[in-house]
């Protein structure tokens, strides 16, 4: 039996800290020898988000209300037909919710419910919404180095008129702007908001020498995120990363997880399959020892959340992008021993899925799946 | 720097939207608490250097430095790409020392407050004429102050030792009051407000009140109050105190007339000493903000639901009824009636009001006990419980 209908229309309440945000993609796979792969998306709906969602303490009428919604989602109702002859009804609706922060407000069903009646006039509920059809070409992020399509062009000197090109920039206060073909910042002091074409003031605190020039930025109107509310919040080094004789091709994962970390190793093998009884092990051969590392990223501030969030959104799922493993884990393009990866610097991840739970205030926790892959 | 004294520290208490009182009372403690936990990153006290300069070609070249000159230095392992300093860490104070192999030493030279997105740092060395191998530059150990995170809400309590007084138990110190008559559900979680001394807090709630008589002693009530959210200094707290209601007469309840109903069923013609305790359970509902955290949603709760509600009295005497299984398994019942009053002097000018309060509990034995030592009396105990709600 449901519960009293109350004619309620959507989620009116806010979920108790603890709420957690669950990603995950769903990759085709094509791999080679010597651990090389290939991922894509299986489709554009290919990276989806789930919500578990608690609101705990709830009185009655409260509860009342939120059950009484959440169980009229599937009310049947008579069949009714459009004039092409199909159902015009039959359909769960999708219904509008606003998340907790950082996300943005998107369709979602509740497929899964509970309710707890703990004492009289206390009533805990959990759900746990699904995000309805999330497209990836919502995702609007320059991949790597400046995009004219997508990114702005600001003829940048500090404290002075700058004027603005490709498209307009949102800048927001304390976002990072970077000088071109090196890593000097400058951090800006009051929001820099200025449509293609136009000129303003860019107010900004360089501690080091910033040069007057063109820089990058993705922070555009443009820009745009299938989850993260307000994407702008967050600036990234724009430029393809540095490195000794060159350039990468993927941005770099800059945030440390927290400690511990557990560095799992099983490193590929071949084993002869001539008799049950006697086993030879022959080495795999090149990139055996690919890391698939479970990573945490605790105490996290909102700001930190969010660039870790939307990088890891912006990335799909499938896309590799650089990341230090620790100071101790570092291999080397000229060497002459095949370390695993093969001939590498440093180690390149792509992340299929990952979690993200408001702890409290200014508090987040992130766990992440990252699984190591090749660069070439 | 002056310390206050007791009579310069008043509490003051009100249901929230109320007036309130300034409350009587012998002792009163307000505290709170915030759990924090220090953030720790990988590697976050390791420095590594991947050039001098401002990162154009990520070559690490050694630099002979020179006494006390500031130099930039891009940050991240040898051959790039660079890495910023962990967020871990709140502030690198300028100065601080950094400690490479073969006792060779780097300094900060400006404070440092890393942001996850900050690639280069400027150091100094204190002597010139050496320099870093590429193998040295990247163990460079370094202890900063680190950042701490927010495991839960700012929480405390308010525990305060009164005095009873007339009148209708003051519903701040009423777990089963209503500051609202016609409120449903009849059970009030209004929030209580209110400041000891110029400490004001804002988000008080209810959850244990007891008190006890003996023969021949004032009696003191004691009330237990869950705090949530800041305290907020405010000099202007306590300036109407000294006009109050609180340095008129006051009436104290006492053991001499106050009285204990019911004790017979238990046993006990002469109860000498008798406690009540009544107490709830509560739980906070805080709820998460979409904006930025530095909006006020949760952080103080929505919601501090009520849910068991127990009354336990206990008293002491002659004997006892040894007798707990006579109504079976289900428990002895016993109604026991506490009438609170004063001394109970002749005229008003004396400050008698008589009866105070009548606490009632109506519950199940659920403990009894015999004691005796040298040079006394064989003494009875029993406690009675009852569940409210």
């Amino acid at each position: 039996m449901d519960i009293k209908n109350t004619n309620s229309f959507g989620i009116n309440l806010s979920p108790s800290f603890g709420a957690s945000a669950s990603f995950s993609s769903v990759s085709e796979y094509v791999n080679y020898g010597d651990s090389h792969s290939q991922r894509m998306l299986k489709g554009i709906n290919g990276l989806s988000m789930s919500l578990d969602l608690s609101f705990n303490e709830l009185t009655d009428p409260e509860s009342q209300d939120l059950v009484s919604f959440l169980q009229s989602q599937f009310h049947y109702q008579e069949q009714a037909y459009s004039n092409d002859g199909s159902f015009s009804n039959k359909r769960l609706i999708p219904f509008a919710y606003q998340p907790f922060f950082p996300y943005k407000e998107n369709q979602f069903n509740c497929l899964e419910f509970s309710h707890d009646q703990s004492y009289f006039n206390i009533n805990n509920i959990s759900a746990k919404l699904v995000a309805i059809a999330p497209s990836i070409l919502n995702s609007i992020e320059s991949a790597v180095d400046h995009n004219p399509i997508i990114d702005g062009t600001i003829n940048a000197t500090i404290n002075a008129n700058s004027s603005v090109s490709n498209n307009g920039v949102l800048l927001p206060s304390n976002s990072f702007i970077y000088q071109s073909g090196n890593y000097s910042h400058a951090k800006i002091t009051s929001d820099f908001n200025v449509t293609n074409g136009n000129t303003s003031v860019l107010s900004a605190d360089a501690p080091f020498r910033f040069n007057a020039g063109n820089v990058s930025c993705n922070q555009t109107a443009i820009r745009n995120s299938i989850y993260i509310n307000n994407p702008n919040d967050c600036s990234y080094y724009p430029y393809a990363p540095i490195v000794a004789g060159g350039n990468l091709s993927c941005r770099m994962f800059d945030f440390r997880p927290s400690i511990s970390v557990s560095l799992q190793n099983s490193p590929k093998y071949k084993q002869s399959t001539a008799s049950d009884i006697y086993k030879k092990f022959n080495k795999y051969g090149f990139n055996p020892n690919l890391n698939n590392l479970r990573l945490s990223f605790k105490g996290r501030s909102d700001q930190e959340a969010k660039r870790i969030l939307l990088f890891l959104e912006s990335h799909l799922g499938y896309k590799k992008f650089g990341f230090h493993l620790s100071k101790d884990y570092v291999g080397s393009n000229s060497d002459i021993i095949n370390t695993s990866p093969h001939r590498k610097g440093m180690s390149f991840f792509y992340c299929p899925e990952w979690q993200h739970t408001f702890t409290y205030k200014d508090n987040h926790n992130i766990s992440a799946s990252f699984v190591e892959c090749i660069d070439y | 720097m002056t310390f206050l004294p007791y009579e310069d520290v008043p509490l003051y208490l009100a249901v929230n939207g109320h007036t309130g009182e300034y409350i009587f009372a012998e002792s009163a403690q307000l505290s709170v608490s915030q759990a924090l936990s220090a953030n720790r990153h990988m590697d976050d006290q390791v420095l590594q250097i991947c050039e001098y300069g401002l990162g154009a070609s990520m070559n690490y070249a050694p630099i002979n430095f020179a006494a006390n000159v500031d130099f930039p230095v891009v940050l991240g392992p040898i051959d790039g790409p660079p890495k910023p300093l962990a967020t871990s860490i709140n502030k690198i104070p300028s100065g601080t020392k950094i400690t490479f192999p073969n006792e060779k030493h780097l300094f900060f030279s400006n404070d440092v407050f890393p942001n996850g997105q900050e690639y280069i740092v400027s150091l100094k060395a204190h002597s010139g004429g050496w320099n870093l191998s590429s193998d040295e530059s990247q163990s460079g150990y370094f202890e900063p102050i680190f950042d701490y995170s927010t495991q839960a809400p700012v929480e405390g309590s308010l525990s305060v030792n009164f005095y009873v007084n007339t009148g209708n138990l003051n519903s701040f110190f009423n777990i089963t009051g209503l500051s609202n008559p016609s409120q449903y559900p009849p059970i009030d979680e209004e929030k209580i407000t209110g400041h000891l001394g110029d400490f004001r807090f804002s988000d008080a709630y209810l959850t244990d009140f007891n008190f006890s008589l003996s023969p021949n002693s004032i009696s003191q009530a004691s009330a237990s109050f869950k705090v949530y959210g800041e305290l907020i200094h405010d000099s202007s707290a306590t300036t109407a105190y000294f006009s109050s209601s609180l340095y008129q007469q006051q009436s104290v309840p006492h053991g001499k007339y106050s009285q204990i109903l019911g004790s017979q069923d238990a046993g006990m013609n002469h109860p000498i000493s008798f406690s009540y305790a009544i107490s709830v359970d509560r739980k906070p509902r805080y709820s998460t903000p979409t904006g930025s955290s530095f909006e006020s949603q949760g952080l103080v709760p929505d919601r501090v639901s009520k849910s068991s509600t127990k009354i336990t009295m206990s008293m002491q005497g002659e004997n006892l009824d040894p007798n707990i299984l006579i109504n079976g398994f289900d428990g002895k019942r016993a109604n026991l009636t506490a009438v609170v009053k004063d001394l109970s002097y002749a005229g008003f000018e004396d400050n008698s009001n008589g009866t105070l309060h009548t606490f009632n509990c109506s519950g199940v034995i659920d403990s009894q006990s015999l004691s005796v030592g040298s040079a006394g009396y064989l003494n009875g105990s029993v406690s009675v419980s009852q569940l409210l709600r």
